[in-house]
């Protein structure tokens, strides 16, 4: 299956929901791929049907999220990708040198690859309700950022995402937010799915950890002093960056 | 402050042509070749499809008299540019910040040399004629959007060509200038795919010219004797030129130390842009022509009035906000068009910190008939080493060119000199 084949399965034509997809790391095909993970089998008992049009953000490291988004596949949902980082550049064939990249993307593309096949048996409906893919490790460094790393880290913004508006006029009220963990989302992700929230859609949320069903969920709202706070810690800790995306406020990108 | 002497091209953009749109399979075919061939990694912005299913047809004459008017401010731009470097006095003007004041004041060590020096001018069809809204000559983009959706594009609209390619009119001034391929850095902030698709891009064309590539950040980046190298994992590899794509403004943040400065001075390896390119990208450049022995005739014939914050009356409706330094149309700021909140907190910012604004005259932008309804045009018109180098189009369904445009294929009817070679 080449680039085009596997972009095209993940982002079919006709759906509702492709034209979201992130394209980045379909772009970086074809290159050398580990091999795929091994399946994981998910209990599914508290996913509604397809029909209640609910939307799903899974938020769990990338191959999972990708296991789990084919999963909820066969039960009528679309997935759409929304990874959205580079993987490191490709090493000469003569090159043993370990991955520089400071998240793990590879394994993702590789989840992606070798997903197409159930995707496209899965056979989906063009107005099937989305689940958005979102790897919990993005901002995760698996290494020290030292000078020679390949920092690929990156933020999920409101605008990777469809407005409550455009939900709402597909019939979907509700999102459920996927975690491993009964832990909050990053502040990135909070966001954006606050402004869901704020605009009447129903959050809830569900911790593959722990049994039951999703229960509804308030995201933390964002005020003023949380953000002094935010700044402070920031600048305390010495996390603050040039490009400031990382434990500053997200500021403007370059290119004019 | 504006000059009768230049002489405008006609602006009527009841004249323009927007055929179409694309079926919707062949406009499918050029979005996936865009996004997985040519780097366009951001085709989708909330609910806004950001590339345009029809392209904006122009006669070929007048864009290429958009190019030598491009041209010509580019001259007196980087003359001006040469004259702030010998008058320090005038660079506190700019609203640069001041460690990077400083070393751009430092004439006792020379600028680093350029590995090419690329601009884009923002024009806009008016009431009043043709303007421009600003220069980048920090960190343009959009050379993939300019390059290779017009060529795509043109190919299903007979008799007409794109206008340029500037990607590779990039890519080859580096290789002219270092005498052949070798091996570039390109660097941009992590976390911002809207960056590192632009230097994904010009990496692309720069290997097609037989350049070895690293794409990373600034802070890969080590200096020995002036000259750069960039660190891997492999280990630290010499480079023969930098593209830095990252806004001169943050380069003082990557350390306490000194080594962010040979970016801009000092230094033996070629970067792009320059560091002088900076003079020009503040929206405060305007503010010094007076006191410039450089003529910039064509800069006052094309720049609405624009003042200090400190010394006009622009809290009427009739002023545009404008931060010193913002690049992607997020700071620019309007009364009447802007969110109540935004416009509070820019109006007090720029009274607290009046030095770090413009405030700029608006003008009233004329739309075209488009498929999708009435848009506002922005033709960004690129420079490459001084040289007209193509058009990037960008639509606005409202009359503010902002990070929701869409990117639109301009294309030339009829003669143009420019026939999409750089």
């Amino acid at each position: 299956m080449n680039r085009e084949e596997v972009f095209e399965c993940w982002a079919p034509a006709g759906s509702t929901w492709s034209g979201w997809v992130k394209p980045v790391l379909f772009a970086h095909l074809p290159r050398p791929l580990p091999s795929p993970p091994e399946i994981q089998t998910h209990d599914l008992s508290w996913v509604p049907l397809a029909a209640e049009h609910v939307a799903f953000v899974i938020d769990i490291p990338g191959p999972a999220s990708v296991e789990l988004g084919l999963a909820l596949a066969g039960r009528g949902y679309q997935p759409i990708p929304l990874f959205n980082a580079c993987p490191p550049p490709v090493p000469d064939a003569q090159e043993t040198v370990e991955d520089p990249s400071v998240v793990d993307v590879t394994s993702i593309l590789t989840a992606l690859v070798h997903g197409c096949e159930r995707l496209r048996q899965a056979a989906l409906d063009p107005g099937a309700p989305p689940a958005f893919l979102v790897d919990a490790n993005r901002q995760t460094p698996r290494r020290t950022v030292d000078v020679g790393a390949f920092d690929n880290r990156s933020v999920v913004f409101v605008t990777d995402f469809p407005s409550a508006a455009f939900l709402a006029g597909r019939g979907i009220t509700k999102v459920i937010l996927v975690r491993e963990q009964a832990t909050p989302p990053d502040s990135d992700l909070a966001y954006a799915l606050g402004a869901w929230q704020r605009a009447g859609i129903a959050i809830e949320f569900k911790a593959l950890s722990q049994p039951g069903a999703p229960s509804q969920y308030r995201l933390p709202r964002a005020g003023w002093l949380a953000g002094i706070r935010l700044r402070l810690s920031a600048w305390l800790t010495g996390r603050r960056n040039a490009a400031g995306e990382f434990g500053e406020f997200v500021p403007a990108a370059s290119g004019g | 402050m504006t000059g009768a002497a230049i002489d405008l091209p006609p602006c009527s953009p009841d004249d323009w042509e927007c055929p179409g749109p694309l079926p919707t399979d062949d406009f499918a075919r050029i979005r996936r070749r865009l996004v997985l061939e040519h780097c366009k990694w951001d085709p989708q912005v909330a609910d806004t499809e950001t590339v345009a299913r029809f392209p904006l047809v122009l006669p070929g004459h007048l864009l290429d008299a958009l190019g030598r008017l491009a041209e010509s401010l580019d001259t007196e731009g980087e003359a001006a540019a040469r004259e702030i470097d010998q008058r320090p006095d005038l660079v506190g003007r700019l609203g640069l910040p001041r460690r990077l004041a400083r070393v751009l004041t430092d004439s006792s060590r020379p600028w680093t040399p350029t590995a090419v020096r690329v601009v884009r001018f923002d024009f806009h069809p008016t009431t009043e004629g043709w303007r421009i809204s600003e220069a980048n000559s920090d960190v343009p983009g959009g050379y993939s959007e300019a390059t290779h959706l017009p060529a795509m594009v043109a190919e299903r609209f007979p008799g007409t060509h794109r206008c340029g390619d500037p990607q590779t009119a990039v890519a080859q001034a580096i290789t002219d200038g270092a005498g052949g391929p070798g091996r570039a850095a390109l660097l941009a902030a992590p976390g911002y795919m809207e960056d590192q698709q632009v230097v994904a891009g010009l990496g692309s064309a720069l290997r097609r010219l037989g350049w070895r590539t690293c794409v990373g950040r600034p802070g890969q980046v080590t200096w020995t004797d002036g000259n750069a190298a960039f660190a891997t994992r492999r280990g630290t590899v010499p480079v023969d030129a930098l593209v830095r794509f990252f806004q001169g403004e943050w380069l003082p943040r990557l350390s306490w130390g000194r080594e962010w400065e040979s970016f801009l001075r000092g230094a033996r390896t070629p970067v792009c842009n320059p560091g002088f390119g900076m003079f020009t990208e503040s929206k405060r450049f305007p503010l010094i022509w007076d006191r410039l022995e450089t003529p910039v005739p064509t800069w006052r014939a094309l720049l609405p009035d624009t003042r200090d914050p400190a010394t006009a009356a622009w809290r009427q409706s009739g002023w545009l906000l404008k931060k010193a330094f913002g690049n992607n149309g997020d700071e620019v700021l309007s009364r009447t068009m802007t969110g109540q909140r935004e416009w509070r907190n820019a109006s007090w910012s720029a009274r607290l910190w009046p030095s770090a604004w413009a405030v700029q005259r608006r003008f009233v932008p004329l739309p075209v008939q488009t498929p999708a309804g009435r848009m506002y045009p922005c033709l960004g018109i690129y420079t490459v080493n001084g040289r007209f180098a193509g058009v990037y189009g960008r639509l606005s369904p409202r009359p503010l060119i902002d990070f929701a445009a869409i990117d639109v294929a301009v294309l030339a009817r009829g003669h143009s000199g420019m026939k999409g070679h750089p």
